[in-house]
C-alpha cells in the first residue's frame, strides 16, 4: 500500500472516529500512530508518541497560549470585559449587530499585542462571548465573529507565522510584518460588512437596543473602560518601545491585568482562583488537540500527500493565475486537515519557488499564505480556532460554530481575491518603507 | 526535491544486488537551505546513482518530523534514518563538543568543521558521546560576532551593561565576563528584539545577517570570532548495520572529513552573503586586530579555564581536548 | 479508588495553577529587571518552558474528569440513552488504551533524556524530571477514563434491570 493511500484512509478513519464522539485530540493521536506505524513501523510510531507530546508541551514560544488565556480569564471574571461591552453598547447598541462589529474591533486591537492565532482567539472568546450572550446575540453570530476576529492575530503584526515565513523564504521580515497591516484592515472591514449583511437578512441574530441612551449616560460609561485601555496601552506600548518581546507580552499582559483589576477594585480571591482554574483547563484542552494535530501532521507528512499534491499542481502547464488559484485550492484542502504552522513548513519549500517563478511577489504571497492558513483554522474537520472557541464556550454545539463561520470564510476568500486583483494593497507599505 | 520509491521503509526486501533502502533524512533548516540542496542532495544522489537506485532518500526539512532539539534522539530511535541539528539544543548531552564554542578557536565555519571532525576521530571520549548513532559529518557554523543596531562595540568596555542575546550557556558566560547582560530568547524573536531595542546587541554568526534577515537592522558588526556553534549529522545505528558492507563503504566514502568541511563552507558562503548584504545596507564592520583583541582575550581567559575545570570534574579530559584543539587549529588552517 | 483519583486530579490541578502563576511572574520580573536595571533573570526561558509542561500534564486528567475534552457530538446524541452509554464505555476504553500507550512511550522518552543527561539551556534543569512528571499526568488521565468506563457501565446495567 503506498503511503499516499494510507494517508487517505487515515483521513477517512479520522472522520469516523470523530463521528463516534472520540475526543478530537485522542482521535488525532490514534490515527497519527496507526498511520505512522503502517508506513514506518510500530517502534517508530511509539518513539514518536513518546516524544511529540513532550516536545509540544516543552515550548517557550507556545507559553503565550496559557498566559494570554489567563489575561482573558482575568478580564472576563473581573467584569472588565463586560464594562467594555456595556460602554460599546451604550454608544452603538442601537446599531443592529453593533456588538459583533465591536468584537471584530476588539480582536484587531488584541492582534496588535498577540502574534498567535490560538492565543488571540482564546482571549477574545473569553471576553466577548459571554457579553454578546447577555445582549441576546445568537451564538452562531457571536462565535463566528470571534473566530474571524481571531484570525487577525497573525495578519496584523506581530505575527509568529509571518516571521517563520520570512525565515523559511528569506523574504524581508520587516516588509512582511508591515505588509500585513492594510490587508488586516481590509479584512476587518469585510468582516464588519459581512456582519451587517447577516443581521439585515436575519434580524433575530442580533437584537438592537430600542430605548435611547442619554449622552450623559454614554459619557459615564466610558469611565469604566479605563482599566481596559490602560492594559492595551501597556501591552502595545511595551512591544513597540522594545520593553518586551511579543512572546513576553503574554506574561506581562497577564500580570498587568491582575494588577489593574486589583487597582480598580474588581478582583477578589475567589475570582482570581476561578481565573487560574479555568485557564489551566482551557490550556490542557487546547494542547491535547495541538499534540494530536502534531502527531497527525507528522503522519500526513510522511504520507507525502502535501508534497505530491502541491508538486502536481505546480507542474501543470497553465496560466499563472490558474496555477495560483489551483495552488490556493490545494492549500485550502490541506488546511482542512493540517494545522497552520505545519501547513507552512510542509508546503512552502514546494509552493514558494513555483509562485515566485510565476512572477508573483514573495512578500505578497506571504500575506496570501497567512490568509490560507487562517481559512484552514476555521474549516472542519481540523479547525483549531473553532475548537478553541468551543473550549471557551462549551455549551455551544461544535457544528453550529462551524456552520456560523461559513460567511466569514467567504469574506476571507473575497479578501484574497481583492489582494490578487490589487497586489499593491500589500506591497505599498513595504515599498514606502524601503524608499 | 527528493526521490521516494514510495515504500517509505528503510529496510525493504533484499534482491540479488543487495538490500534496498529508502533513507528518511530530517533536519531543522529551511528546505531551500544549501545543507539540503547541496550537502544532502549531494550525498543522496551519489548513493542513488552508484547503487542504480537501490538506495533512495526522502528529505524532511524545517522540523516537519520533530523539534530541532529532538533530532539526535530521532536518529537514535530510527524516527529518522539520518538527522541533522545543533548540539546546543540538547545541553548536557554532548559536553566535550562544546570546546568549539570557546572563544577565538574557530576562525571560519570550514575551519571549525575540520577541527571538530578531527577531534571526533582522535578522542574516544567524544566518540562515546555519539555511541548510540553513526556520525556521518560534524561541522560548525561560522563563529559568532556581535551585531548591533545602536552600539559600536570595539572594546569589552563598550559592552558594559548592554543587553546581548546569547547563543548558548557558554555564550552567557562569555558575555558575563565581558560585562554584558546575557539575554536568552528563541531565534524567531531576535529580529524584532534587535529592531525595537529589547536587546542592544546579539552574538550571532554572520550567516544570520542573510538567513534571518538581520542585515535589515544591523548597523555595527564587531568581528572577533567569539564562539562557534557545532552541528551534527548522524545516522541510525540499525539502519547503518542493515546495509551491506559495500553500501557502508560507499556511504563512508561520501561523508566524513570532506563532507564536514563542505557543510562548513556552506555556512561560510552564507556568512559572506550576509556580510555583503549588511555592507550594502551601510553597516559598519569593526574587524578586531590582534592588538585590539588583547583585552578581549584577557577578559575571556577565565571562560576557557572554567570550561576545562568543568570537563575535568565530569571526568572528561578537558585540558587535553582543549590543547589538542588549539594544535589542530593551526594544523588545519590553510 | 475513585475518590483517590479525584483528589489526585484536584491536587495536580492546583499545582498547574500555581505554576502558571509563577510563569507569569517570572516573565514580568525578567522584563522589569532587564528594562530597568539591565539585569534579566537568567533561566526565565527555561522555567517558562518546563512550566508549560507541568501546566499541561497536570491539568489533562482533571479536564477529562470534567468531561471537557472536545468531541464532535451530533451522531451519537441521536442514539437511545443505553446505546450512548455503551458508546461512552467504548470511547473511554479507547482513551485508556491511548493514554497507557502514551505513558509507556513517554516513559521511554524520559529514560532516554535521563540517560543522556539532557538539561535545559541556561540553568541546567534536568529535563527527565519533567518527562517523568508528564507520565504521572497521562497515567492519571487513563485512570480517570477507567472510572468513566465503570460509571457508564453501571448506567448500561441499570437500564437492563428497569
Ligand atoms: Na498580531
Ligand atoms: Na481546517
Amino acid at each position: 500500500m503506498s503511503p499516499e493511500i494510507v494517508g487517505v484512509i487515515g483521513i477517512v478513519l479520522l472522520l469516523v472516529l470523530f463521528m463516534l464522539k472520540i475526543p478530537v485530540g485522542i482521535a488525532l493521536i490514534i490515527v497519527g500512530v496507526l498511520g505512522t506505524s503502517i508506513i514506518r513501523g510500530w517502534d517508530i510510531a511509539f518513539s514518536q508518541l513518546g516524544r511529540t507530546p513532550f516536545d509540544t508541551a516543552a515550548s517557550y514560544s507556545l507559553s503565550v497560549i496559557p498566559l494570554f488565556i489567563l489575561m482573558g480569564m482575568v478580564l472576563s471574571y473581573t467584569g472588565l470585559g463586560s464594562d467594555l461591552y456595556k460602554a460599546v453598547d451604550s454608544w452603538i447598541g442601537h446599531l443592529r449587530g453593533g456588538l459583533a462589529m465591536a468584537t471584530v474591533g476588539t480582536a484587531s486591537i488584541f492582534s496588535a499585542i498577540s502574534g498567535s492565532l490560538n492565543a488571540t482567539t482564546a482571549t477574545v472568546s473569553k471576553i466577548s462571548l459571554p457579553e454578546m450572550e447577555k445582549f441576546n446575540y445568537k451564538s452562531s453570530l457571536s462565535t463566528a465573529c470571534v473566530a474571524a476576529g481571531g484570525t487577525l492575530g497573525i495578519l496584523i503584526p506581530p505575527s509568529v507565522i509571518l516571521i517563520l515565513y520570512g525565515i523559511l523564504t528569506r523574504e524581508p521580515i520587516g516588509d512582511l510584518l508591515i505588509a500585513g497591516i492594510i490587508p488586516g484592515l481590509i479584512q476587518v472591514l469585510l468582516f464588519i460588512a459581512t456582519i451587517a449583511i447577516l443581521v439585515r437578512r436575519d434580524p433575530s441574530l442580533a437584537p438592537a437596543r430600542t430605548e435611547k441612551v442619554k449622552l450623559i449616560e454614554k459619557i459615564k460609561s466610558l469611565k469604566d473602560v479605563w482599566p481596559f485601555l490602560l492594559l492595551f496601552l501597556i501591552s502595545i506600548g511595551g512591544i513597540y518601545l522594545g520593553v518586551f518581546t511579543p512572546t513576553e507580552a503574554a506574561g506581562v499582559g497577564a500580570v498587568s491585568s491582575i494588577v489593574v483589576s486589583i487597582i480598580s477594585r474588581k478582583l477578589d480571591w475567589q475570582k482570581l482562583l476561578a481565573s487560574f482554574n479555568e485557564s489551566v483547563r482551557l490550556t490542557a484542552y487546547i494542547f491535547l488537540i495541538l499534540i494530536g494535530a502534531t502527531l497527525f501532521g507528522q503522519f500526513i507528512t510522511i504520507s507525502r500527500i502535501p508534497f505530491k499534491l502541491t508538486t502536481y499542481v505546480g507542474n501543470l502547464d497553465l496560466n499563472a493565475y490558474v496555477i495560483l488559484a489551483l495552488m490556493l485550492l490545494a492549500l485550502f484542502l490541506l488546511g482542512c486537515f493540517v494545522e497552520g504552522l505545519s501547513l507552512i513548513v510542509l508546503t512552502l519549500p514546494i509552493v514558494y519557488p513555483i509562485v515566485t517563478e510565476l512572477g508573483f511577489n514573495g512578500v505578497w504571497f506571504g500575506i496570501i499564505m497567512v490568509m490560507a492558513i487562517n481559512i484552514g483554522s476555521l474549516t472542519p474537520p481540523i479547525g483549531i480556532s473553532v475548537y478553541v472557541i468551543k473550549g471557551a464556550a462549551p455549551h455551544i454545539p461544535i457544528q453550529a460554530i462551524f456552520k456560523g463561520v461559513i460567511p466569514m470564510i467567504f469574506a476571507m476568500v473575497l479578501c484574497i481575491i481583492i489582494l490578487i486583483a490589487i497586489p499593491e494593497l500589500v506591497t505599498i507599505l513595504p515599498d514606502m518603507m524601503n524608499k | 526535491n527528493s526521490s521516494g520509491d514510495g515504500s517509505g521503509d528503510s529496510q525493504s526486501s533484499g534482491s540479488e544486488d543487495g538490500k534496498s533502502h529508502n533513507l528518511i533524512i530530517s533536519h531543522f533548516l529551511p528546505g531551500q537551505h544549501p545543507i539540503q540542496t547541496q550537502v544532502f542532495e549531494g550525498i543522496g544522489s551519489e548513493l542513488e546513482s552508484q547503487t542504480d537506485g537501490r538506495i533512495t532518500y526522502e528529505l524532511y526539512p524545517a522540523n516537519a518530523l520533530g523539534d530541532a532539539g529532538s533530532h539526535y534522539d530521532m536518529a537514535v530511535t530510527g524516527e529518522a534514518d539520518i538527522a541533522l541539528s545543533v548540539y546546543g539544543y540538547t545541553p548536557g548531552r554532548f559536553p566535550s563538543v562544546s570546546v568549539l564554542e570557546l572563544p577565538f578557536l574557530a576562525e571560519s565555519a570550514e575551519h571549525g568543521s575540520k577541527i571538530i571532525w578531527k577531534l571526533y576521530e582522535e578522542f574516544p571520549e567524544i566518540q562515546d558521546e555519539h555511541s548510540d548513532t553513526e556520525p556521518l559529518f560534524l561541522f560548525t557554523a561560522e563563529p559568532a560576532q556581535l551585531i548591533s543596531k545602536d552600539y559600536k562595540i570595539e572594546s569589552p568596555d563598550d559592552l558594559e551593561g548592554l543587553r546581548v542575546r546569547s547563543p548558548s550557556p557558554l555564550g552567557n558566560q562569555i558575555l558575563e565576563e565581558l560585562g554584558a547582560a546575557p539575554v536568552s530568547m528563541p531565534m524567531g524573536d531576535v529580529y524584532e528584539a534587535l529592531e525595537r531595542g529589547t536587546v542592544d546587541a546579539a552574538m550571532v554568526p554572520l550567516e544570520t545577517l542573510y538567513n534571518y534577515n538581520f542585515h535589515e537592522i544591523a548597523e555595527y558588526i564587531t568581528v572577533g570570532n567569539f564562539s562557534a556553534t557545532p552541528f551534527f549529522s548522524v545516522m541510525n545505528k540499525d539502519t547503518f548495520n542493515s546495509m551491506s558492507e559495500e553500501d557502508q563503504e560507499l556511504l563512508k566514502s561520501l561523508v566524513g572529513t570532506e563532507r564536514s568541511a563542505e557543510a562548513g563552507r556552506v555556512f561560510d558562503i552564507d556568512g559572506q552573503e550576509g556580510r555583503k548584504l549588511a555592507e550594502e545596507n551601510g553597516a559598519e564592520f569593526i574587524e578586531l586586530t590582534d592588538e585590539q583583541l588583547k583585552p578581549w582575550k584577557d577578559a575571556l581567559e577565565s571562560v576557557t579555564q572554567s570550561w576545562i575545570d568543568e570537563m575535568e570534574a565530569e571526568g572528561i579530559p578537558g585540558q587535553e581536548i582543549y590543547d589538542r584543539a588549539m594544535e589542530i587549529k593551526e594544523e588545519v588552517r590553510e | 479508588m475513585e475518590r483517590l483519583v479525584r483528589h489526585l486530579c484536584l491536587g495536580l490541578q492546583y499545582v498547574a495553577q500555581f505554576v502558571l502563576f509563577i510563569m507569569a511572574i517570572m516573565v514580568t520580573l525578567d522584563v522589569l529587571g532587564r528594562w530597568l536595571f539591565k539585569s534579566p533573570i537568567i533561566g526565565t526561558v527555561d522555567i517558562v518552558e518546563v512550566g508549560l509542561i507541568i501546566v499541561i500534564f497536570a491539568s489533562l486528567a482533571f479536564t477529562h474528569l470534567k468531561e471537557e475534552h472536545i468531541t464532535v457530538d451530533f451522531v451519537v446524541e441521536k442514539f437511545p440513552k443505553r446505546i450512548q452509554s455503551i458508546i461512552e464505555m467504548f470511547i473511554n476504553l479507547c482513551i485508556t488504551v491511548v493514554m497507557l500507550l502514551i505513558s509507556w512511550s513517554l516513559w521511554g522518552n524520559a529514560i532516554r533524556l535521563m540517560e543522556s543527561n539532557t538539561v535545559t539551556g541556561d540553568i541546567r534543569l534536568p529535563l527527565h524530571i519533567f518527562a517523568f512528571f508528564a507520565v504521572i499526568g497521562t497515567v492519571l488521565f487513563a485512570l480517570v477514563s477507567i472510572i468513566f468506563i465503570f460509571k457508564y457501565g453501571q448506567k448500561v446495567v441499570k437500564k437492563d434491570e428497569s
